[in-house]
């Protein structure tokens, strides 16, 4: 079965369409990287899966939902299943770690899970933050604040997690660590990854790269050697 | 405890102290503001019933041109005795007022509300004042308001050890003989009780025969609708009036509440109160949610809905309220009590008013909170990039 299945997608913002009749499948449990020079697409493309804008043109349907010609409810409903991780971690500067990861689990509908607290601590410590769950983000690190923001998109099991450079504001070691508690626990839950990401170096973790270039699929390089 | 649903606005706020400070205080400050408004028009509209409330009687008889106790007019003297006649009256008397000067313990001059009525006509509610009333046989003495404005205090030690004090009114020498408690208005800073004699002595211009008020009450078991109308129909409408005593409250209230600009005045300030609570409130529930655009658009980005980002600042604003209001209780009560102490008027704080605030401070917020969202509704997921 297909996760993500986009067929002529084409989004613009009025100067001109940033997509041009994209085509896309991705398949369930698929780790996907995503590539291409600056401005070709990639976040807005992103952003059409996410359900965080409306499609323009074209037909888009992500976990086997339609997301073309659908309404705001709809496109609530499909964040829901979906996981996100940014370039920056977005935590809330008031919450704790296991306060943030919570909001995401409420964000899902399951806060009231007499386990919620329980699936929260455990999404830390898959993470490698046991122990952190009091912090708030000013006493944690670039990396750590990054993988609380990964068990914040995890929490509950999401089918999707959209990644968007989720190691660009780290240095590599770390980028290489923060990209290894996103795959395990993924694969842990059989989640379909797709990651934006400039480093080619991380692309050995994925299963398919694709690059991008003027709001099309250009190429794709199968089948990376372990 | 973190399950369920975190309390988001109060966890923001909390982590602002000095934010969180200041919307209290601005809270409590208008709170503050509106009973301080409420306390005053409502001294103002009690102190000009409090004789009224002193007068002992089932029905009253005034003039048509009756508004208060310091404007009565006058009525037939031989009304009064009608009035005895009808069946159902047990006892009615005539009741004489005056403003008079007198000179106080301290050389100045003060204006008081003299009461005067027959020394044997129990005519006030006042026991304190029913057992002196014998005193006043003598021609000359006097019952003083110890909650009179001024410093009596001498006089009224030198009555606890049975010493009266003689002073001048009118140009004629009374005695203070005894003393009562009833408090200051705005308009007299006091009573004094007379017989009905030493009145007409001190008021020369009065007749006996134009009391300002008749005194009328039942004999038990009457009906007081029917007698009230047995009386009226006897009377002359054109000098004189018979009001329940509930009636006779009320038309000075009610008169004073439509004919002065009391309401008016006081309604301006307790409405300029919430409004500048609700503007200090929507600006530091605004500046919260500017501050927070980010978290709030990373939360839609999760899956949060419209209504669950806009329960963050409708929360933080009942939280102000719930938390500013006992503030600006207390902080009035402070004050109201200071007030008794300084003016001797009597400031309450009925439970009805404090509901009614405490309501109209929960609106007042929801106000602000409604406003701070605005800039709330616009967050667009997308700008998590
Ligand atoms: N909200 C927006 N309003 C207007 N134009 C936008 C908006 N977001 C993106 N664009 C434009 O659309 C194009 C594609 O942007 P997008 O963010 O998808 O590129 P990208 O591939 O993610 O680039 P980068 O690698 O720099 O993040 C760019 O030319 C950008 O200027
Ligand atoms: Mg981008």
């Amino acid at each position: 079965m297909a996760a993500i299945i986009a067929r002529g997608l084409t989004h613009g913002y009025g100067e001109g369409p940033v997509l041009r009749a994209l085509d896309l499948e991705v398949a369930a449990g698929e780790v996907l990287f995503l590539m291409g020079p600056s401005g070709c697409g990639k976040t807005t493309l992103l952003t059409l899966i996410g359900a965080l804008r409306s499609v323009q043109q074209g037909e888009l349907t992500v976990l086997g939902h339609a997301l073309h010609g659908v309404d705001d409810a709809a496109r609530v409903a499909s964040r829901r299943r979906t996981g996100f991780v940014f370039q920056h971690h977005n935590l809330h500067r008031s919450l704790t770690a296991l306060q943030n990861v919570m909001v995401g689990l409420e964000a899902r509908g399951q806060s009231r899970l007499p386990q919620a607290e329980a699936m929260c601590r455990a999404a830390l410590a898959s993470v490698g933050l046991a122990g952190f769950e009091a912090r708030r983000q000013d006493k944690l690190s670039g990396g750590q604040r990054q993988r609380v923001a990964i068990a914040r998109a995890l929490v509950g099991g999401p089918q999707l997690l959209l990644a968007d450079e989720p190691t660009g504001a780290l240095d590599s070691t770390t980028g290489r660590e923060v990209m290894a508690a996103m795959r395990s626990l993924a694969r842990a839950q059989g989640t379909t990854l797709v990651i934006v990401t400039h480093d080619p170096r991380l692309h050995e973790a994925g299963d398919r790269v694709i690059a991008m270039e003027d709001g099309q699929i250009r190429s794709m390089r199968k089948e990376f050697a372990l | 405890m973190i399950a369920g649903r975190l309390p988001l606005g109060w966890i923001q706020l909390a982590h602002q102290p000095g934010r969180f400070a200041m919307a209290l205080c601005g809270v409590a400050a208008a709170v503050t503001l509106v009973f301080m408004q409420l306390g005053f028009m409502n001294m103002i509209f009690d102190t000009t019933v409090m004789v009224h409330r002193l007068l002992r009687a089932d029905l009253v008889l005034v003039s048509p041109s009756f508004r208060d106790m310091m404007s009565t007019g006058t009525i037939p003297r031989r009304r009064v005795v009608q009035a005895l006649g009808v069946e159902g009256v047990a006892d009615a008397e005539a009741l004489y007022t005056a403003t008079r000067d007198w000179v106080k313990p301290d050389g100045e001059r003060g204006t008081l509300l003299l009461l005067a009525t027959r020394p044997d006509f129990a005519a006030f509610t006042d026991p304190v004042i029913t057992a002196q009333q014998h005193l006043l046989a003598q021609p000359g003495s006097i019952l003083l308001d110890a909650g009179a404005r001024g410093d009596y205090r001498a006089v009224l030690d030198g009555l606890a050890r049975g010493e009266d004090w003689r002073t001048e009114m009118g140009g004629r020498a009374i005695t203070v003989v005894g003393r009562f408690r009833l408090g200051s208005s705005f308009g007299n800073e006091g009573v004094l009780i007379a017989s009905d004699e030493t009145l007409q002595a001190l008021a020369l211009n009065r007749a006996a025969a134009a009391p300002n008020i008749g005194l009328v009450r039942l004999a038990p078991g009457a009906d007081l609708r029917a007698t009230q109308a047995a009386i009226a129909a006897m009377l002359d409408p054109a000098d004189t009036r018979v009001l329940t005593h509930a009636e006779f409250v009320q038309h000075t209230r009610g008169y004073m509440v439509s004919n002065s600009p009391i309401a008016i005045v006081f309604g301006f300030g307790l409405v300029v109160g919430l409004v500048v609570g609700a503007m200090v409130v929507t600006q530091i529930l605004t500046a919260d949610v500017q501050e927070h655009m980010g978290e709030y658009a990373t939360f839609k980005a999760m899956g949060f809905s419209n209504r669950r980002i806009l329960a963050i600042v409708y929360e933080q604003s009942l939280l102000l309220a719930a938390l500013g209001f006992p503030i600006g209780l207390l902080c009035a009560l402070g004050l109201y009590e200071m007030i008794r102490a300084a003016v001797a008027m009597p400031i309450t704080m009925p439970l009805s008013r404090v509901a009614i605030v405490f309501g109209a401070t929960f609106a007042m917020c929801a106000l602000a909170g409604t406003l701070a969202t605005r800039r709330a509704r616009r967050v667009d997921p997308a700008d998590v990039f």
